[in-house]
């Protein structure tokens, strides 16, 4: 649902070339004075970051970025410089300043769970303009303006207005809700309030949604740039280190998922298990109107902890749950059809570039007080060690015309923590028999 | 007929039909394409004079082979040119295109055959058959098919669908069979299309029931091999009516067909995914009072899939990441 918003060469649009009147200086006319005088007091801070292929010099892709320090450090997104941590012999980076000048830089560090990156000039500088962030200690009130720059699609670097919303519920990690229009190649830039202090890094947006975009709170490019000004230049791909963040990621993730009992759904006589409404948003849909011979109820659930990890995103957990009642059907159909149901789901069987093919496990568990048939299905990543996609699928099968089938995913999780996260569910399960 | 025939050859094409015979009225008698011969034979690979057929006082009928680059054989042993054999049995000689067969006046006559009568018990199976192919397609569609209104709908299509389907199988057989035996015998390969089908059905059933029944998961992934060797058996059914005298011959061909093809099944999987089938895991169930494997703790059941570590660990090191890469084609994911 949620877009990140650097523009890989593939979504820059068309037109993109023959439009010069989006170019900054034009701005239209309906930003307000307010907007025009932050943009002009940040246009020296503000830059656009590239990276381009070494062999062929073409951009691979675009975002933005911004000064935080005299000696040439950026702070931009992990998504927008991800291929200089993890292809920098396929990959350097450049950045653009608003006056056009095109310049090398290099990474530093990077933030994965938090989306961000820190970049440093190549060549040697002092007394760079630099952009403040506003402090922790005045928070903004809900309904203030805020202010997000960017170059969007690489068309010229703009100002968009909009509102501070606050933060957003139930995501993992602290966002803002900026309620204001993000477009991709803003990814990076900075997000201001009405002095001209950076309050966010613009990250995301609702495709399902108008203006509901997301930035990152200013601390943690503050906390970035304070751990890793010093650092040197990374030069080999940095995969290790991303997976020590999403080790980190997921050990959260998983202490938090598993901190409390899930909490139980009745279906008839059944109680399947739920996250937390604090913890993961959860949509349900009952009785089908296009089944007649069945009653069907559907819950899905996520927890919004993706986490961008290169060429995917991963780090979250899903779970879904289909409640069967058919007393009509009789128990040789409701076999057949709760089997289709179960059949009907994705495994990664053939793996990909990112993990390898799933291998399970499969049998007759007994749990809450019922036998359920249970598959665990891990396929683990390539190139970052000690991180495996889990799945598990389980139906019940004590009752002839009813049950109920799930599945959770975990995405990113170390192999014991997948086992941890597969106990957990399946010993939220539970059969009363109907009163 | 005069009392004066000793006996009488005939000589017939390849389809068993008679082109030319003769009453021996004394012996011996010449075969040959020469009008001369006693038996003249319209055929361009026999000689002039090919044959001299002689009895001996003592019954036996003794052949010469004449002037003929061809020669003559009989059953597998071939004689040329100048040779002279004894032709005891009844087996016919084959000489040029054609069979020669002999039949002596003293030689016993088989009994009359009864004309065959309309064959009630064949039909009776056909129609059971038949009957148990739509009772099977009304069956699945009833389990599969829970909205009435769906099953009124598709049942009808469906029924002439397999109908249509079973026909145009057996045709094609009963063709083939027409070209090598000049008979059809469509409804016999109707029979056997239903009752393969209805076996192979039954057959994959029962695994399936097997499988849920005591967990024995390989049987339900190892379906579809099940299904090749069952039609690899009714093609074997279909080939022996076309050649009844080859059933060894065919086992044996259909037999190699059937293994080749399933080393190709299994091979590609293997190559594709380093398993030997591609379903990953046992879906199809039955009702819960079927059930006679345990359910075992849930810490059991996770003390298993720890198994999983080691395999994937196997799996990484097959195939390392830059390898991987160049695979990109056929990554789905991502």
């Amino acid at each position: 649902m949620a877009l990140c918003l650097h523009a890989a060469h593939a979504q820059t649009p068309a037109p993109a070339r023959g439009a010069p009147a989006a170019a900054p200086a034009a701005a239209p006319a309906q930003i307000s004075r307010d907007a025009q005088r932050a943009y002009e007091t940040t246009r020296d801070k503000l830059v656009q970051i590239r990276t381009l292929l070494r062999n062929s010099n073409t951009q691979a892709s675009v975002g933005s970025g911004f000064f935080v320090s005299a000696n040439g450090l950026i702070i931009t997104n992990f998504h927008v410089a991800s291929q200089l941590a993890l292809e920098p012999e396929r990959y350097r980076g450049v950045y653009v300043p608003v006056d056009g000048k095109e310049a090398e830089v290099e990474l530093l560090a990077f933030d994965v769970r938090n989306d961000l990156a820190l970049l440093r000039v190549k060549a040697p500088a002092t007394g760079m303009p630099q952009l403040a962030f506003r402090g922790a200690d005045r928070p903004l009130a809900r309904g203030e303006r805020i202010y997000s720059l960017g170059n969007p699609l690489d068309i010229g670097f703009a100002v968009t207005e909009g509102t501070y919303n606050g933060l957003v519920q139930r995501s993992f990690y602290p966002r803002i809700f900026f309620g204001g229009a993000l477009n991709p190649g803003m990814s990076g830039g900075p997000a201001l309030d009405d002095s001209g202090q950076v309050v966010g890094i613009n990250v995301s947006k609702r495709l399902d949604g108008d203006l509901l975009s997301f930035l990152i709170p200013a601390e943690f490019a503050q906390a970035l740039l304070a751990k890793a000004a010093p650092a040197k230049p990374i030069t080999k791909p940095a995969h290790a280190e991303v997976a020590r963040q999403l080790g980190e990621h997921q050990a959260l993730l998983t202490q938090r998922f598993t901190a409390a009992p899930l909490t139980p759904q009745k279906h008839g006589g059944y109680s399947v298990p739920v996250p937390d409404d604090a913890l993961a948003r959860c949509w349900g849909r009952g009785r089908e109107p296009d089944f007649k011979a069945f009653d069907l109820e559907r819950t899905d659930c996520q927890i919004d902890s993706h986490v961008f990890a290169g060429d995917f995103n991963t780090g979250y957990i899903r779970l879904r749950y289909e409640a069967y009642n058919a007393p009509k059907l009789g128990p040789l159909r409701f076999a057949a059809m709760y089997s289709q149901s179960f059949a009907n789901e994705y495994f990664a069987t053939r793996g990909s570039r990112k993990a390898t093919p799933a291998e399970c496990s499969e049998r007759f568990v007994e749990t809450g007080g019922m036998p359920m048939r249970a598959v665990v299905c891990m396929s683990a990543y390539r190139k970052l060690p000690g991180l495996y996609d889990v799945s598990v699928l389980t139906m019940s099968v004590n009752q002839s015309t009813r049950g109920v089938q799930g599945r959770m995913d975990a995405q990113g999780v170390s192999f014991d923590n997948g086992l941890k996260l597969v106990a957990h569910y399946l010993g939220g399960f539970k059969w009363e028999a109907a009163p | 007929m005069s009392a004066g025939i000793l006996g009488l050859l005939q000589a017939t094409d390849r389809n068993g039909a008679l082109v030319a015979k003769l009453d021996v009225r004394h012996w011996p008698v010449t075969v040959g394409r020469a009008l001369t011969a006693d038996l003249v034979l319209d055929d361009s690979h026999v000689a002039g004079e090919h044959l001299r057929i002689d009895r001996t006082p003592e019954g036996v009928v003794t052949v010469q082979v004449l002037d003929t680059i061809n020669g003559v054989a009989l059953g597998r042993t071939q004689h040329g040119r100048g040779t002279q054999f004894n032709w005891t049995d009844s087996e016919a000689l084959a000489l040029g295109r054609l069979k020669l067969g002999l039949r002596l006046a003293e030689a016993p006559i088989e009994a009359e055959e009864p004309l065959p009568h309309f064959p009630w018990r064949a039909m009776a199976w056909t129609v059971l058959a038949v009957m148990g192919m739509l009772a099977l397609v009304v069956g699945q569609s009833w389990l599969t098919l829970t909205e009435p209104s769906q099953l009124a709908r598709q049942l009808p299509g469906l029924m002439a669908a397999v109908a249509m389907g079973i026909a145009v199988w057996a045709g094609l057989w009963a063709l083939a069979t027409k070209l090598f035996t000049h008979r059809l015998q469509f409804w016999r390969h109707v029979r056997i299309a239903c009752a393969s089908a209805l076996a192979i059905q039954l057959a994959s059933m029962l695994a399936g029931l097997l499988a849920f029944m005591f967990s024995l998961e390989s049987l339900a992934r190892f379906e579809s091999q099940l299904v090749l060797l069952g039609a690899a058996a009714a093609i074997y059914l279909h080939l022996t009516v076309i050649v009844p005298q080859r059933r060894r011959g065919l086992a044996g061909l259909v037999a190699g067909v059937a293994v080749l093809g399933m080393v190709a099944m299994l091979g590609t999987n293997w190559l594709q995914n380093k398993r030997l089938s591609n379903k990953l895991y046992m879906s199809t169930i039955y009702p819960p009072s079927l059930r006679m494997a345990p359910a075992v703790p849930v810490p059991q059941f996770l003390d298993e899939a720890g198994a999983i570590r080691e395999r994937l660990a196997a799996r990484l090191k097959d195939r390392e990441p830059d390898a991987g890469a160049a695979d990109d084609s056929d990554s789905d994911t991502d």
